[in-house]
């Protein structure tokens, strides 16, 4: 199925495109973000989840939330207040 | 002692006469330093019900036990009154160099009262203290102020506080302005010490003083720079260090947490695409950045200075906005694509000595009206003010910044106009207690609705508690208001013991929770145990929230605009249905404070368990 992740913070994500993407069928967002990602040989940042959160379609959503065809995955930094 | 200089200067402005003091230790002690201190020394030095803009009021400049210690992130001093706007206790916190100077003139805070008959600043040096004449400096710019002092002191990069133009006239959005562009800007605090004549504060001493064991901080300094490398949020120290406050910019407007549209808006409905990170610092600072800015003894260093060398705008030397004026001067008023708008209000802002949150909200409320026909055309001479119009934006900014036609009457925020106005566009006012709020919703994190309307200083996003970092929990977790009483009361007091010790709030990723009290321990010899961490900040809590009682402010008093708790929710975006329950987060919060649901008075029993004080027992609890 076809998702797109959009990315926003290149201090975390460096050169990771934002697009649409290739997904299996069935996979939640951290398995599509963990294969996604595995792809990217300058992204080192493995402890990714503790500095984003996600919207799905626009809402918020959990990174266990399963993915459909067409969906919209909006990769956020998590707000850090100042 | 150590580390604190210990002792006190009073002036009073109507005389010209100065008093020292010596530090009480026992207060120091007891509240930590900067806002809790400063509250502790105006319940004892100002009586109840003074205005706050006559010479009755009392100001205060207060310094943390680090600052200029050789503490890591902890040269942050605060500023305390009565504030204008709603007549609580005003702390308002401020970077830069101005606590570690002042406490090299062997001062650890400033009190001053009265007002003088013509504008003058206090000068304090190794030599001793003077009152001088200001009246070249009154109505200079923040930059042209330091630029004039630094001529006649003959000092190469001053310290002063200061106040703008905005401050002169007694804006209840004027600023306290340190090291060019640091801000205390909160709760009117610049046109109380302008309403004294009162143009700045300059320290320039070389004396020293001696920390209790240099060896076990400069221990403590090297634990603080590993987490900061190797820690679980390292990640979070390199963006900070690259990019400030402005690193969550795309994030805070996608994600709900940015004000959008006078807060009736939703960045990712309402955002054009490619537009989502145009005020983030990272885009900003390919255009802009001229060079890094740290306050005082902080290894991060989240600063930075600009030069703007726009189409519209030139600015040769200007701060980097940081999140809150990116935010207020962008999606807030509908600014989605032009850096320049945001970076002009924010240099007119600091250069003037106002608040760029109460600006921008009060804008973003006076646009939203005029936008749906309740302000007119001759209401804003002539200025069609309506969204998106950044020009129009600039104009205004200008004119409240100069005091000029309707800036005249925009110049103490949303709620005051709004009542000149005869209280034309009231419902679509955002503020808590009359302050316009930062740009962090509480329908994205519920628990800072508390923090906004419930903190002794109501309207803030960074007082105690769970605050704008608890939206990024799941759904299910952020409403569940039970599940996070406790992890709130935490949160205030360690954001507290922050605030008070001088710290950067920043320290909430860069130190481990154990840090504070080795620094504070480190430099002073006071010994804390980590019992007594446990609960010091919620004593700070309570005596601000006292010294609002005693001004007769009881719970039912504060306020919070409905459209912030959801009253009617948005129907669109990422926000959709939140509508956070202030009342039952703030009953959890009293339950375990101690504090009368619907009055907020607390117990005898409570404040003994507290500790520290007695001056509120015997006001609230009189002997029989």
């Amino acid at each position: 199925m076809k998702v797109t992740f959009k990315f926003y913070n290149p201090e975390i994500f460096s050169d990771v495109q934002s697009g649409c993407r290739e997904v299996a069928d069935g996979a939640t967002i951290r398995q599509a973000m963990d294969t996604l990602l595995d792809a990217e040989p300058n992204f080192t940042t493995r402890n990714y989840l503790d500095y984003i959160i996600f919207l799905l379609n626009k809402r918020p959503s959990s990174c266990d939330a399963k993915l459909e065809d067409g969906d919209e995955v909006l990769v956020l930094r998590k707000t850090h207040g100042g | 002692m150590y580390s604190w200089a210990g002792k006190v200067l009073f002036v009073d402005l109507t005389t010209g006469e100065f008093r020292e003091e010596p530090l009480n230790e026992e207060w120091a002690r007891s509240f930590l330093g900067c806002g809790a201190l400063g509250t502790r020394y105006l319940y004892e030095y100002m009586p109840p019900h003074v205005d706050p803009m006559a010479p009755e009021s009392m100001v205060g400049f207060v310094c943390g036990p680090g600052n200029g210690a050789g503490a890591l992130m902890a040269p942050r001093f605060m500023t305390v009154c009565k504030s204008p706007i709603n007549g609580t206790i005003n702390v308002s916190n401020c970077g830069g160099g101005f606590g570690p100077a002042l406490r090299q003139t062997g001062f650890d805070a400033v009190f001053v009262t009265g007002a003088a008959e013509k504008p003058v600043f206090i000068d304090i040096s190794d030599d001793g203290y003077e009152l001088r004449d200001a009246s070249e400096l009154w109505g200079k710019t923040i930059l042209e102020t330091e630029k004039a002092l630094q001529e006649q002191l003959g000092i190469k990069h001053v310290q002063a506080a200061m106040i703008g133009p905005g401050g002169e006239r007694g804006s209840w959005m004027g600023s306290i302005m340190n090291d060019s562009h640091r801000a205390a800007g909160r709760g009117g605090i610049g046109g109380v010490v302008g309403s004294k004549n009162l143009k700045a504060i300059v320290p320039h001493g070389s004396k020293r003083f001696e920390v209790y064991d240099r060896k076990e901080l400069l221990a403590v300094n090297k634990k603080i720079i590993d987490w900061q490398k190797n820690g679980p949020l390292h990640e979070l120290a390199s963006g900070f260090k690259m990019f400030g406050t402005g690193i969550g910019y795309a994030g805070s407007l996608l994600s709900g947490d940015c004000s959008v549209l006078n807060w009736k808006g939703s960045g990712v409905e309402d955002c054009p695409e490619e537009f989502r990170e145009t005020m983030s610092a990272a885009k900003m600072d390919e255009l802009y950045r001229e060079k890094k800015y740290a306050c005082n003894g902080c290894p991060v260093g989240c600063g930075a200075i600009y030069k703007v060398d726009g189409k519209k705008y030139k600015i040769d030397d200007t701060g980097r906005p940081e999140y809150e004026t990116a935010g207020g001067f962008g999606p807030m008023i509908g600014n989605y694509g032009d850096p320049e708008t945001v970076n002009y209000c924010n240099y007119l802002c600091n250069e003037y000595g106002l608040d760029t949150i109460a600006v921008a909200g009060t804008l973003a409320w006076a646009m939203e009206c005029h936008s749906d026909g309740i302000l007119t055309d001759e209401d804003l001479d002539g200025i069609e003010l309506n969204w998106g119009n950044n020009d129009a934006a600039c104009k205004i900014v200008e004119k409240i910044c100069k005091n000029e036609g309707c800036g005249a009457i925009l110049q103490n925020g949303s709620r005051a106009a709004s009542l000149h106005w005869g209280k034309r566009g009231w419902d679509r006012l955002c503020t808590a207690s009359g302050m316009e709020l930062a740009m962090h919703d509480p329908r994205f994190a519920p628990m800072l609705s508390r923090t906004l309307k419930y903190d002794p200083s109501p309207g803030r996003h960074t007082m105690g508690g769970l605050g704008p970092n608890s939206g990024n929990v799941p759904v299910e977790e952020k409403f569940n208001y039970d599940a996070q009483a406790d992890k709130d009361i935490e949160m205030t007091n360690m954001y507290e013991i922050a605030h008070n010790g001088g710290f950067c709030m920043f320290t909430d990723w860069a130190y481990s929770p154990e840090m504070y009290r080795e620094v504070i321990n480190a430099t002073t010899g006071f010994n804390y145990s980590e019992e007594e961490f446990k609960s010091i900040g919620l004593r700070t809590w309570m005596m601000r929230w006292c010294f609002n009682l005693r001004e007769g402010i009881q719970r039912k008093d504060y306020t919070l605009a409905d459209r912030m708790v959801g009253k009617p929710p948005l129907t669109e975006g990422p926000l959709a249905g939140c509508q956070p329950d202030v009342e039952h987060i703030m009953d959890n919060f009293s339950e375990r404070m101690g504090m009368d649901l619907d009055t907020g008075i607390p117990s005898e029993e409570k404040l003994k368990e507290l500790g520290g004080l007695d001056c509120v027992i015997a006001d609230l609890y009189p002997a029989k």
